[in-house]
């Protein structure tokens, strides 16, 4: 059936411990028994999502495990099929379900040794919300393009009371935004660069520096694109768009030329704008985008051509062309 | 002679009919039949020549199933040919027949089809210039209309049909993103700056409270069967850009489990109709209580509706859906050809070709079941006119499973 259902396991890591250079590696110090300080458990990910498979890795440095018996268990229960193996794989548990991971090193002839690590399932969500345009009729999101305005949300669960007043820790390309943690407010504004992906880390902790979780995402940046659509003073926008060609049935119609994913502040004052029907250029200047065309000769065809474009960034522009037929 | 013989003749003749003529003045009794007043014509007794064997001409062209087992049952029928910008099965009564009630694009007239007889009645003669989307009560006599020039957040203003049909129309809020009303409350989603407010409208004291907010602004807000929910809201999708579906019961938020990028959901019932994007290709999701099942073929949600049990889609299966199939319907440079296709243990079943049925390519939109759950209403994107399905014997059928 459904795995992430039905296969409700464990786990969640953080050692009792001191989580080193990398936030999802973390080594024992309080074992009770025996213990090496250069052993440790690397959880991926290291907050993982209720239901999401976890994968943990047991990394001993310096030390000789060879022969030694490692016993796996979860909330106290054996993993029989995780004997002896360096890395095993999970299902995290419920939302907010503390799970405790147990590596038991038995060397033979030596002191045993417990290498422990907490896994708390969490959700972590970035939405991301680019100011760039679309139409009102479009039931889909905005995608961020070159230079423009890129919000970004967190909501964070963890399945227990943690109360509002968190801190939000945003990096951008490994560059901290906001200049440093926000506290209490989980929005950030930032430019669109000009990769073809931004990496957006977020880092949410309690004011006592408990770590809650961790996120880091892929933001796309796209290049505008350019769509025609035929508008109706009655009923509105067409909501098809003129693909290839257009057949004019009576003796004048409304054009409407959409660019998507430009940038909203381009979009209401954009710097170049200009149709081109049959070689013929002009400007309109009550809606950039709009035209009314009237039927100029009684059969063929004619080409339509726009274009918008910001004249100091010239990444944020689109052009579109499509034929008319009388 | 032979002259004299036709005068005479003929004036006989010329007696006996002016004989006739008064006997019939004034000697002939008047029908008496109340039912017939306006009768002014004598019998003249022809049914005693025999009984007349001419089939009576009846007018059965009205388009309506016929049920009377001569004919094939039509199970597939366009309500009307308006630009619908929103409809809803209305019940006035026990005792009568459900009517469907359809809002006119652009100018917000509304029309009663009577699905016995197939005629179409305006009963909104109110203008309402720029309706883009309208939502009735249960009995038909409120309506929500939302007016917006270019098909996005809106003005929503609430009216009353009364028997004259005009309506007055009041200015509920403005950004209205969509509206439902549900036994007795209106519940519209506002836009503002940090989000969307889920606000509940007490129709009858005209009190107003803030059922929940959604935290980010792109949102979809997709309501449930009842004023407290579930309902479910998701950022509006992009194959590029993540998304996460939240359920909402009262003003409690639930992260369901369902996240992934170029993600969609849908309420069919009880359950989620959803999609999101599997590398290149487009994976759907069947989602009810904590479980969730994967869909043999991939849909797009906004084409399914629901109730316990049964989910139906508008699908086309002759095109193959991708990871940008979802993006591209909703620019409008994706069109598809569906038929009526129900969903049972993952499966996909075709209930009808509607294109076979009918002549028609349906690019299916804004599926409902009505409240017999044996008819399925749907609109056609291409046109946005109205449709209807009969979906009794396919509901019968599953049941007997």
């Amino acid at each position: 059936m459904h795995s992430w259902f039905s296969l409700p396991v464990l786990l969640a890591a953080i050692l009792f411990v001191i989580p080193q250079s990398s936030g999802a590696q973390f080594s024992n110090i309080s074992g009770g028994q025996g213990f090496a300080q250069n052993e440790s458990i690397i959880v991926t990910p290291e907050f993982p999502e209720p239901g999401g498979t976890v994968t943990v890795r047991f990394e001993s440095y310096g030390t000789n495990i060879s022969g030694s018996t490692i016993i796996w268990k979860l909330d106290g229960v054996t993993i029989g099929d995780a004997t002896n193996r360096r890395e095993a794989t999970f299902t995290a548990g419920a939302l907010g379900k503390q799970h405790l991971l147990e590596i038991v090193v038995q060397p033979s002839g030596g002191v045993e040794r417990v290498v422990r690590a907490q896994i708390i399932p969490t959700y972590i969500d970035i939405v991301i919300e680019p100011q760039t345009h679309v139409p009102d009729f479009y039931q889909g999101r905005a995608v961020p393009s070159v230079g423009s305005l890129v919000n970004a949300t967190a909501l964070i669960e963890t399945g227990r009371p943690v109360g509002s007043d968190l801190l939000y820790t945003w990096r951008l390309n490994q560059k901290a935004l906001e200049l440093g943690p926000i506290r209490g407010n989980n929005r950030v504004t930032f430019d669109a660069t000009r990769d073809r992906n931004m990496t957006l880390s977020l880092v949410v902790s309690l004011p006592s520096g408990e770590v809650l979780g961790r996120r880091s995402i892929l933001v796309p940046v796209v290049t505008p694109e350019l769509q025609f659509y035929e508008t109706n003073a009655l009923y509105g926008i067409n909501t098809y768009a003129i693909t290839d060609s257009f057949t004019m049935i009576g003796n004048n119609a409304s054009l409407l030329a959409v660019p998507y994913h430009l940038d909203s502040r381009i979009y209401n004052n954009p710097a170049l704008h200009e149709w081109n029907i049959s070689g013929e250029r002009f400007s309109n200047n009550t809606n950039p985008y709009s035209v009314t065309l009237g039927k100029t000769k009684p059969s063929g065809r004619d080409s339509i051509e726009f274009e918008v474009r910001d004249t100091t960034q010239l990444l944020q522009g689109a052009r579109g062309t499509i034929q008319i037929n009388y | 002679m032979k002259g004299n013989y036709t005068i005479i003749f003929s004036a006989v003749i010329i007696l006996i009919l002016l004989g006739i003529l008064a006997y019939l003045n004034f000697f002939m009794e008047k029908p008496t039949d109340e039912s017939s007043p306006n009768d002014v014509f004598s019998n003249l007794e022809f049914d005693a020549l025999g009984e007349n064997t001419d089939s009576p001409v009846v007018d059965n062209n009205t388009g309506l199933p016929d049920i009377s087992g001569n004919q094939p049952r039509v199970r597939l029928r366009q309500l009307t040919t308006r630009n619908t910008v929103g409809y809803a099965e209305v019940v006035r009564s026990t005792t009568t027949p459900p009517v469907v009630l359809i809002g006119e694009a652009g100018v917000g007239h509304i029309y009663e089809i009577n699905l016995e007889q197939g005629t179409e009645t305006r009963i909104g003669y109110t203008t309402i210039p720029d309706a883009r989307s309208m939502f009735f009560s249960n009995d038909g006599t409120t309506f929500a209309v939302i007016t917006s020039e270019r098909g996005g957040p809106g003005q929503l203003r609430l009216g009353v049909l009364s028997d004259e049909g005009s309506a007055a129309l009041t200015v509920v809020a403005d950004n209205v993103t969509t509206a439902t009303i549900l036994d007795g409350v209106l519940l519209y989603s506002k836009q503002h700056n940090n989000g969307i407010d889920v606000v509940e409208r007490d129709l009858a004291r005209g009190s107003e409270k803030t059922l929940f907010t959604v935290p980010f602004r792109e949102a979809i807000v997709v309501f449930g069967e009842t004023v407290t929910g579930p309902h479910v809201a998701y950022p509006k999708s992009s194959q590029h850009l993540e998304g996460f579906v939240y359920s909402y019961t009262g003003t409690t938020r639930t992260r369901t489990p369902l996240n992934g990028f170029g993600l969609t959901a849908h309420l069919a019932g009880d359950s989620i109709v959803g999609s999101w994007r599997n590398g290149s290709e487009l994976t759907s999701y069947y989602y009810e209580g904590s479980n969730r099942l994967d869909l043999a073929s991939p849909v797009i949600p906004e084409k399914c509706t629901g109730i316990t049990d049964v989910i139906v889609c508008g699908y086309d299966s002759e095109t193959t859906l991708t990871s940008r199939s979802t993006d591209a319907w909703h620019q409008g440079t994706a069109r598809f050809e569906d038929d009526v296709w129900l969903i049972t243990q993952g499966q996909l079943l075709q209930l009808i070709d509607i294109e076979a049925e009918s002549g028609r390519a349906v690019d299916l939109i804004s599926p409902q079941i009505g409240y017999t759950t044996n008819d399925l209403y749907f609109k056609n994107k291409v046109d946005q006119t109205l449709w209807w399905y009969d979906l009794s014997e396919d509901i019968e059928a599953t049941s007997n499973q």
